[in-house]
């Protein structure tokens, strides 16, 4: 009989592994903490040179550097929702965990959410990093009231669900394309630049209506770009009281609601695909 | 109520394909297809369907230990993947204590050890927790979780060294750690792929002491996929010969080697490249059954390693020798046996086990 603890402990035991992992990697890590720090240097420097008030701007009322920072960190854990869970599959299919798991008596669903607990982790230092560089160094200004940042957090975990729910139909390209399983996969690959991109991290997606108006459809679907745009408006101090943010919320929750279950029934199927065709074979023959 | 007699394990008309893809070059494919198989893949590819287990049907009593024998590719570890419920088979049956494994499978599983080295142990942790891990994986209660660590560590000779990061282990011992993995979930029925692959002959023979000791003795059911016929020799008490897929025969050792009475065995090395002149020749001698080779090196030099079956080897071996010398080949061993359980998957198969 399985109890809390267990699943606790075996969840505890997967993160480390991953961790342990991520931890060989120390020079990676560095350049990450490089990378951050010039990233937001770079927006700053680039903001103080084209300082402007944008009307697309109006609806945030906060500065252009603190939307930039709050978007890329946002955006650190987003982007590990959305890709995380094929990320996840494809590294458990490689190692062969997903195998042990499913020889097991424990479920599929428990290795994925530890792989997901340990990408979320990741994402939040990265988020964190970037709040604290952005403070220190670039006068970040985010209203830190209990009730916006209670707030915050909540929509930000209803963006997290919907956002999960999305990656969870990205695993149709692990599951149903052989290069899937193979080396990174170029569909996933423009799917994740497409969406850090086009999900408002950087600049408010109004724009894209002027300019690019057959892109603004595609990047209001994204439920990372509403949840980035209400936890905006949130923190800097306007609560729920902006319809938009509202309209955003309700958004995400019908998202989840209908893209999550969809999710779901994709992977189980896969799964069962998976154990239809085999794992990985060595030797320049893929078994699919 | 007495339950009724059931086998460990019952596989009926089990057959299972797999699509395989592969890469020809040829020609140049547009730039989106180079995208979606890789920049250096200038060729076609071409998918083509393998039988990989062809309607096996084999039944598994309890405490028997059976050894799945037959070359890379016979099909032995996808059996063993479908037994545990890792991969569905497309056709046919198999129950393990009276389960289904595709419609029980939960259940199943609570009759199944698998020892999988190729899902491996985690080099960063100690022997202490991969156990740990794996007892929590099959969900062992937190008060035997502890007794059984120990007592699985102590067995298999690892208690010393059991908090020491298993990458500072040798290859011995991770099999050790492999075979700790299994015992600490101790279900009556084993699935073993190739345990002792990797290993020296000599650390070999004390684990597989040991797997006799502790598990074959103690009656539970074993299916160990090898192609090494000590493996066999020294554990099992049935043997199933697989080829392509193909269940060829089970029965006993002993009742295997009688099945090919009369025959001997004559292993030759001649010093020549493979010359499929001197090959012919011997082929067309009088008294060969069976007549394989194959090239590779003896002591540094090229050789040519032929393998003879007959029924009269003093008779044959005289225009044996003759043959090659009088085609320039030059005899650098010679030994007349009787038949091994390879022998006997030669004799059934054409084929080698190391093939």
């Amino acid at each position: 009989m399985m109890s809390l603890e267990t699943e606790i402990k075996k969840i505890w035991y997967m993160i480390l592994t991953n961790f342990w992992t991520q931890a060989l990697f120390v020079v990676g890590i560095v350049m990450e903490l490089i990378g951050i720090t010039i990233g937001a240097g770079s927006y700053f420097f680039l903001t103080k040179v084209f300082q402007g008030t944008a009307t697309v701007m109006e609806k945030y009322n906060t500065d252009v550097v603190s939307f930039i920072i709050i978007g890329l960190a946002l955006n650190s854990m987003l982007s590990q929702s959305f890709i995380g869970f094929y990320n996840s599959l494809a590294v458990s299919y490689f190692n062969r965990s997903l195998e042990r798991i499913l020889i097991s008596p424990t479920s599929v669903y428990t290795l994925f959410f530890s792989q997901m607990v340990s990408a979320y982790l990741f994402g939040l230092v990265r988020a964190i990093l970037y709040l604290v560089i952005g403070a220190l160094f670039f006068g970040l200004n985010i209203n830190l009231s209990v009730m916006s940042v209670m707030l915050a957090v909540l929509v930000f975990l209803l963006g997290l669900v919907a956002t999960n729910g999305l990656g969870m139909l990205l695993s149709l390209f692990f599951f149903y394309t052989h290069k899937g399983k193979g080396a990174a996969n170029p569909i996933i690959m423009f799917a994740h630049t497409f969406a850090d991109t086009f999900s408002g991290a950087t600049f408010p997606v109004e724009i894209l209506a002027k300019y690019t108006p057959w892109l603004y459809p595609i990047s209001i679907f994204l439920p990372q770009t509403h949840t980035i745009s209400i936890i905006r408006i949130i923190l800097a101090g306007q609560g729920l009281s902006n319809p938009s943010a509202l309209v955003s919320v309700f958004y995400l929750i019908v998202f989840s609601v209908v893209i999550v279950p969809i999710g779901y029934f994709v992977v189980n199927s896969g799964i069962d695909r998976v154990r239809k065709e085999g794992y990985a074979v060595t030797g320049g023959v893929v078994v699919y | 109520m007495v339950s009724l007699l059931h086998y460990a394990v019952e596989i009926s008309e089990l057959t299972k394909r797999y699509k395989i893809i592969e890469t020809k070059q040829g020609e140049e494919r547009n730039w989106l297809t180079k995208l979606m198989l890789g920049e250096s893949f200038a060729g076609h590819i071409e998918v083509r369907e393998k039988v990989v287990l062809d309607h096996i049907n084999l039944k598994v009593k309890e405490g028997e230990c059976i050894g799945l024998l037959g070359p890379n590719g016979a099909g032995k570890s996808t059996l063993l993947e479908i037994i545990s419920g890792a991969v569905l088979p497309d056709e046919g049956t198999v129950n393990v204590m009276g389960c289904d494994v595709v419609k029980e499978r939960e259940k199943a599983k609570k009759y199944l050890t698998p020892i999988l080295p190729v899902l491996g142990v985690n080099n960063m942790w100690t022997a202490r927790q991969n156990l740990e891990y794996v007892a929590l994986l099959y969900n062992i209660p937190k008060q035997e979780m502890k007794k059984r660590i120990n007592d699985v560590l102590d067995r298999v000779g690892l208690k010393e060294r059991a908090d020491e990061n298993v990458i500072k282990y040798s290859s011995g011992m991770r099999v050790r750690l492999i075979l700790a993995m299994g015992l600490i979930i101790d279900n009556p029925v084993y699935l073993m792929d190739e345990p002792f692959i990797g290993i020296d002959p000599g650390t070999a023979k004390e684990i597989r002491k040991f797997v006799k000791n502790e598990l074959v003795e103690k009656g539970r059911t074993i299916l160990l996929a090898t192609n090494m016929l000590a493996d066999v020799e020294e554990l099992c008490n049935k043997v199933a010969l697989l080829n392509e897929g193909k269940l060829v025969v089970v029965d006993t050792p002993s009742n295997l080697k009688k099945k090919i009475k009369g025959i001997e065995t004559i292993d030759l090395e001649i010093l020549t490249e493979e010359d499929s002149s001197i090959i012919k020749a011997l082929e067309n001698l009088n008294g060969i059954k069976t007549c394989l080779y194959s090239s590779g090196t003896s002591d540094g030099l090229d050789v040519t390693f032929i393998k003879i079956h007959t029924y009269d080897s003093k008779s044959l071996l005289p225009s044996l020798i003759h043959t090659i010398y009088s085609m320039n080949g030059k005899i650098r061993y010679v030994k007349i046996y009787e038949p091994t359980l390879e022998d006997v998957f030669i004799w059934y198969t054409g084929r080698r086990l190391s093939e």
